[in-house]
């Protein structure tokens, strides 16, 4: 099955092809009475077309250039005038006394360095700026340059500017960005819709973010961290004991990403019904933020008994960030087995303080070579970097 | 009779090849419009903070590069990821790269543990900086290329792998901007290439291209042309059909659990890096496993280009042998309907216009000559043919300029823009009939199953300030 994309790329490349032959077809047709041969015909009449190809392609990569070159010469001349007097208005809150443009180079500047100042700015300039792009109809220029632009860039930059001005204008294009189908003004409107602080809209976004792609996920991780107290009291519970194992994963992981203390959040359950086994690597890899008990150990020893290397690697980083010199026999277990879990296992002990470094020394003298290589890597991690 | 055959049978031929360079071209034009836009500056401050970006080992094989080996493992380090390691293998340089690399980054000799076991020449040792910085060097008996990048992967520790070539430059984002496929879709992309841009007379400062020139010696002018033709057009149309073939070995980005599963780069030929795109598409397809191998035009690496003509032709005889002994590995995947896009487009492709391209198009010239000489075809229409010739392979350099400049548009003077026409123009007026010979000379060479030979790089080094 081919994308939207594809089929558009595909229908426009064939227009193209067709048009092109339809052209070169007529041209030889024309071609008919001058020249007999019909191979010869044929070639004069590609020749032709490829000249004027040619010729119009480079006139007019040369034309946009020049004129590109010429349009910035003349915004440079604008430029500083125009910001200057942006910023007056930002930080003396000076009022625009000259009319406001209605169109073409300063019209052009000036939106551009409203653009900047409301980027760039916080509040209260930022809510000046913001005011005088409403007053302006920069936010009206913006809202439909999101709505009927096809270029991902227009969009995206309509939706960074309409985000400081949606306490103004409203969330409708925020809202409907949510469901764009370029993932970076996906995460442009959900971070504006983050930084509003209404918590429906928190909770819709983080909602909306656990079926999105690792790209918007790892884009407004850290945004999201802020509101992390909010999640753990009220979705984060609803969504671990309704939510889909995709969105609980994603839920996991998120907690994970943000490496914050979570006192309230109790793994045991989890981790005692044997369904959700298979969540068993992320809920280790929360452990160091969560509130455990003794009865963690018993897990993590099942767990390192396992065939399982990414289950078991988990287990013997947990139990080297929890320091639990109990486990140093179940992790020396595991030394000589795969090689990223035996690293795993021999950092761990040597996370164990001294009696872990004894341990490791040990093993590092002894004839496993294989478990003595990595005995050796971990020492030396502590000594070295030390 | 036999001449007015032969005759049909190679304006036939040269009309599907420039049927499928004008699909291409209009496919890569169209593509490149529909394509992301490169992380702008704010993406990239939020994403060098995020837990979510899969972690990438550089992989940097270098061989007699104690010249400039400190600059480079300088300007590798100072990518911009959030969690990169480079991993420099030294492959038996005898000009003292290895102590130029302990002296510089205070390496002490460690006891990293290789996590693969993919078979390689004898490492005779592993080094790690005392310093805080993300820097592992492999010293090992010398085994080409593909080897040491082998040995690189054994090493390795993160999610994905950069192979890069020590001398040249990426640019800082350029590992950020390599890795967005592996971001938006993490459930399929197994590799993805960047872009190569010809560095030659470009303005170098601490390890970043600073001003972008069109250089001085022609031969570089035409290659800046020929990579543009062959990464704006060729790659991104052929990556959007999903049969990529190519990820240049200057500069690209693997799965690593997926290299290691495969047993890592194959020793036995020249064009490696071609050969383990091709097998990535060919292991996924037959264990059905979900296959993508991207190309991102943001992503920029630049290079040295040979600039004397006896490097050049090496290098070209290289690219070529490469070329003709990964379709004989993988002829099993030409045509087959199992192997869907690869098989049927991009195989095919290179088949046709690469392999058999070479010998037809010199059949052609010879023909032609022999027409001539006998009286056969009058002169007229051998020009006209020439001429059309000439006119399509302007077109198609005139477009990726034109591509060159929707895109990336790094050369800032119109000057050099008009430049670069004219080097397109010229290019198919005894470059592209010498570049011909060789590729004729290269797959002689394969067939003859001559030994393989990689040659000195001459490089002049960059133009620094």
């Amino acid at each position: 099955m081919l994308t939207r994309d594809a089929r558009e790329v595909y229908s426009k490349t064939l227009a193209v092809s067709l048009i092109f032959f339809l052209v070169i077809g007529s041209i030889q047709h024309l071609l008919q009475h001058r020249i007999h041969d019909r191979v010869f015909r044929w070639a004069t009449a590609f020749a032709l077309v490829q000249i004027i190809a040619i010729v119009s392609l480079s006139l007019g990569l040369l034309a946009s250039r020049a004129w590109a070159s010429m349009k910035k010469s003349i915004d440079d001349q604008l430029r500083p005038a125009i910001r200057d007097r942006v910023m007056a208005l930002a930080f003396e809150g000076e009022s625009w006394s000259s009319s406001v443009p209605e169109r073409g180079p300063a019209r052009r500047v000036l939106e551009e360095s409203v653009a900047h100042a409301l980027v760039t700015l916080k509040p209260p300039r930022r809510d000046r700026i913001a005011q005088f792009a409403v007053e302006w109809k920069f936010a009206a220029q913006w809202t439909e340059e999101f709505a009927s632009s096809r270029s991902k860039s227009v969009r995206r930059r309509a939706i960074s500017l309409l985000g400081p001005l949606s306490p103004i204008v409203g969330k409708t294009a925020l809202s409907a960005a949510l469901h764009d189908e370029d993932p970076i003004v996906r995460s442009e409107a959900s971070r504006a819709l983050l930084i509003q602080n209404d918590h429906a809209g928190v909770e819709n976004v983080f909602r909306s973010l656990l079926s999105e792609s690792l790209l918007v996920r790892a884009l407004l991780a850290s945004e999201l961290k802020r509101h992390t107290r909010f999640w753990l009291n009220h979705t984060i519970p609803v969504l671990l004991e309704e939510g889909n194992r995709l969105e609980v994963e994603r839920c996991l992981e998120m907690l994970i990403a943000w490496k914050r203390a979570l006192p309230t959040f109790d793994v045991l359950p989890w981790l005692s019904r044997d369904r959700d086994r298979s969540l068993w690597p992320l809920l280790f890899a929360l452990l160091p933020y969560v509130a455990v008990d003794d009865w963690i150990e018993d897990y993590l020893i099942s767990a390192l008994a396992s065939n399982h290397v990414p289950l078991q690697c988990e287990a013997a980083k947990a139990a080297g960030r929890l320091r639990l010199e109990r486990l140093i026999p179940a992790l020396s277990a595991t030394l000589h087995q795969d090689r990223q879990l035996g690293l795993a296992s021999a950092t761990a002990i040597a996370q164990m303080g001294e009696h872990g470094e004894r341990h490791l020394e040990k093993i590092a003298a002894g004839s496993d070579r294989r478990a003595a290589a990595v005995a050796m890597e971990a020492l030396e991690h502590i000594t070295v970097r030390v | 009779m036999l001449y007015r055959w032969l005759e049909s049978l190679i304006i036939a031929y040269v009309a599907l090849v420039n049927a499928t360079y004008f699909v291409l071209m209009l496919v890569g034009y169209f593509a490149l419009r529909k394509k992301s836009d490169a992380f702008s500056p704010k993406d990239i401050d939020v994403l060098l903070k995020s837990p979510f970006v899969p972690s990438v080992s550089v992989l940097a094989p270098a061989y007699n590069e104690a010249a400039t080996i400190r600059d480079s493992v300088r300007s590798m380090l100072r990518l911009r990821h959030p969690r990169h390691e480079v991993i420099v293998i030294n492959d038996g340089s005898a000009d003292g790269t290895l102590d130029a690399l302990i002296d510089e980054f205070r390496l002490y000799r460690s006891s990293r543990v290789a996590l693969a076991e993919i078979p390689t020449a004898a490492v005779r040792g592993v080094y790690e900086s005392r310093d805080p910085i993300p820097l592992v060097v492999i010293d090992k008996a010398n085994g080409g290329k593909a080897d040491a990048l082998n040995c690189g992967i054994n090493y390795a520790r993160n999610d994905l792998l950069a192979a890069v070539d020590a001398d040249s430059i990426i640019e800082r984002d350029a590992l950020l901007q390599i890795s967005r496929p592996f971001l938006e879709r993490p459930e399929d992309t197994m590799a993805v290439g960047g872009i190569i841009r010809v560095a030659n007379d470009c303005v170098v400062e601490h390890g970043a291209v600073v001003a972008v020139k069109t250089p001085g010696n022609w031969l570089a002018r035409f290659q800046i042309v020929e990579y543009l033709r062959a990464f704006l057009a060729g790659r991104t149309a052929l990556s959007f059909a999903n049969c990529l073939l190519v990820i240049s070995g200057a500069f690209g980005m693997f799965r690593r659990k997926l290299v290691v599963e495969m047993g890592g780069y194959r020793v036995d030929t020249m064009g490696e890096d071609m050969e383990l795109v091709i097998r990535i598409h060919r292991y996924c397809r037959e264990r059905h496993i979900p296959c993508r191998v991207a190309f991102i035009s943001d992503s920029v690496c630049w290079t040295e280009v040979p600039e004397s003509r006896r490097v050049l032709q090496r290098q070209r005889i290289r690219w070529q042998r490469g070329c003709a002994e990964c379709m004989i590995f993988h002829k099993r995947l030409i045509g087959n309907v199992r192997f869907g896009s690869v098989g049927l487009l991009g195989m095919p492709y290179f088949l046709i216009c690469e392999i058999f391209g070479p010998f037809v198009e010199l059949t052609g010239y010879l023909i032609t000559a022999a027409g001539l000489t006998l009286q056969w075809i009058p002169l007229s229409s051998a020009l006209l043919f020439f001429v059309v010739s000439v006119l399509f392979g302007l077109l198609l350099s005139v477009t990726s300029v034109l591509f060159e400049e929707l895109t990336i548009c790094k050369y800032p003077n119109p000057r050099d823009v008009a430049r670069l026409l004219l080097a397109g123009l010229l290019e198919n007026l005894g470059y592209r009939q010498v570049l011909l010979l060789w590729r004729v000379r290269a797959l002689f060479q394969v067939l003859a199953k001559k030994q393989r030979s990689w040659g000195e790089m001459e490089r002049r080094g960059f133009q620094r300030v």
